[in-house]
């Protein structure tokens, strides 16, 4: 245990490591709430999609901050439009029914890396936070970027605990929650929305690349135990409390890379778990 | 009021009321291809209706037609004397539990407590939060009503597949239903769990009309009051006893849909 005590000792001494440390504390919820929306709903290639699209408005608002001087869009704010764009794309394509879904997700998230790594390659000296863009880095993260995690949770709090009812019936039986008057487009939507807001966020901590694992392997482990859904998504939300403050500090006192040691924390309990609930089966 | 619209009137009132459900005349396309062709029938309180038929040959569809998922091309559905949309709350719809998600995280409580929804009022601000305590005393009853009480709590995707398929049948009473639609209920369940159904079916009757789907002609010619075998089109038959044989030759010969009424006598479309 010693081997945290520079941590814990750098924690009392640094700004940017407490901001790492309420970064992984508040998203945890967010990860927990929209990561079992995203298993239990099946969307994980919606959830790559809009990852991989976020890096074509992150790289889009910072060439034009840098080319043109423009204040807005900020980084943070492009890649948010662009989520909430193919969130709109996704719910439409869904809807209709046309085009088959996953084909039209693939070109999504082959665009937006695309169209992301043309921007940064076009802005002058910016090509070295590609990096982080792909790979996330916690200890960069900023006072108002955790103010907004916080604000997402509590926002997202209270859509669960108002729309329940109505989100449980969208994901368990979308015809039955139809003809008993939801409006199911409306809570799917709103849903989507929430989780490319939650993705764009998450995206800072583990980067584009492993944002999909952080919403998916806390909720997969709490879904081998569950029996209800909220009580998957509160146990979601505390496995990645415990991923992320612990991968942090693990990563810190090993010098390693945060995100990829949050996420290989949460795989490896997943793959224990399961094996131990396999063979107890 | 036109002598017409009168005649409409007093024909959906035979017994004093507007009869669960009317189709006149109804087609229906999915693009190119002809689902359902001019057909007409009626139930009436109280009937146990079921539609047997081949494959694509519609029974899904008329279910759809009914709960106003979809809309007729031509002719008119009506649902208690009024649109399907504005009626669909009185209907309970039982799909097969087999189309669930089997790592679904829900509990028998969660399933049958949907059956609730959209009735506290039309509001958004009713329709906010936890469900209420009148909720969940409708919920055991309706757990009750189909021999399943003390299991609100279980994990419904651990249940047997028939203890599931009375859960949907209970979610669906849980909604105060007049009429149940059943699409095939019995379909993935074994012989023990399908005869549970049936008498289940046999004591529900008496409150409701049910439409069941089903492949099992043998047990729906027994249990019905009305067959009809849909295969695109409509005709009503004049035979009362519904055998095995006769139907295996229905399903390959020119007759697409029979209708055995013992109500309404015999007719020929």
């Amino acid at each position: 245990m010693t081997e945290f005590l520079p941590f814990l000792n750098d924690l009392v001494s640094y700004p940017f490591l407490r901001n790492a440390l309420w970064a992984s504390l508040l998203l945890a919820p967010a990860a927990g709430i929209i990561g079992t929306f995203v298993t239990v709903e099946r969307i994980n290639s919606m959830a790559g999609a809009v990852a991989h699209s976020v890096l074509a408005g992150l790289g889009a608002a910072r060439y034009l901050q840098v080319k043109f001087g423009w204040e807005y869009p900020t980084p943070l704010q492009g890649a948010a439009a662009a989520a909430v764009l193919v969130a709109l794309i996704v719910s439409a394509v869904t809807r209709r029914g046309r085009e088959r879904s996953e084909t039209v997700l693939a070109a999504i998230w082959a665009i937006g890396m695309a169209v992301g790594i043309l921007f940064i390659s076009a802005t002058p000296g910016y090509s070295e936070d590609l990096m982080s863009y792909l790979f996330g880095n916690i200890l960069m993260i900023k006072p108002s970027d955790t103010l907004l995690l916080g604000f997402l949770d509590l926002s997202l709090v209270l859509v669960i605990f108002l729309f329940y009812k109505d989100i449980f019936a969208v994901i368990f039986d979308k015809e039955f929650a139809t003809i008993r008057g939801i409006k199911v487009d409306r809570i799917y939507l709103m849903m989507l929305l929430l989780t490319s807001l939650t993705i764009v966020l998450a995206v800072q901590v583990v980067g584009i690349v492993m944002v999909i694992a952080l919403l998916t392997l806390p909720a997969a482990t709490a879904g081998l135990f569950s029996t209800r859904l909220w009580k998957m998504m509160l146990f979601a939300s505390l496995l990645s409390l415990v991923y992320s403050t612990g991968g942090l500090a693990i990563s810190y006192s090993m010098d390693k890379p945060t995100g990829a040691t949050i996420i290989l924390f949460a795989a490896a309990v997943y793959l224990l778990t399961m094996l131990m609930k396999r063979k107890k089966a | 009021m036109s002598t017409k619209s009168a005649l409409k009137k007093e024909q959906r009132s035979l017994s004093g009321e507007k009869l669960p459900v009317r189709f006149q005349h109804v087609s229906f396309s999915y693009g190119e291809e002809e689902i359902l062709k001019d057909i007409s029938f009626a139930i009436k309180q109280g009937d146990l209706a079921a539609i047997i038929g081949p494959n694509g040959g519609g029974k899904t569809t008329i279910l759809k037609l009914i709960l106003g998922l979809i809309e007729a091309d031509r002719g008119e559905v009506e649902l208690f004397g009024s649109a399907p949309k504005i009626s669909r709350a009185r209907v309970g719809y039982v799909p097969q539990y087999s189309l669930f998600d089997p790592l679904f995280p829900a509990s028998v409580r969660d399933v049958v407590m949907m059956g609730r929804l959209g009735l506290n009022g039309g509001s958004l601000f009713k329709r906010l939060g936890p469900y209420r305590k009148s909720d969940l005393e409708k919920c055991s009853r309706a757990l009750a009503e189909v021999g399943l009480d003390g299991l609100e709590g279980r994990l419904f995707t651990a249940l047997s597949g028939g203890q599931r398929q009375r859960v949907l049948i209970a979610r669906a009473l849980a909604g105060d239903a007049e009429l149940l639609l059943m699409d095939e209920p019995t379909s993935n369940v074994d012989r023990r769990a399908e005869k549970e159904i049936y008498q289940l079916l046999g004591s529900l009757k008496k409150e409701r009309s049910i439409i069941l789907v089903s492949h099992d002609t043998a047990v729906v010619s027994s249990i019905s009051d009305m067959v009809l075998c849909v295969n695109r089109t409509l005709m009503q038959h004049d035979s009362c006893e519904l055998t095995g044989d006769m139907l295996q030759k229905l399903y390959g010969s020119e007759m697409h849909l029979v209708l055995h009424d013992p109500h309404a006598g015999v007719h020929d479309d």
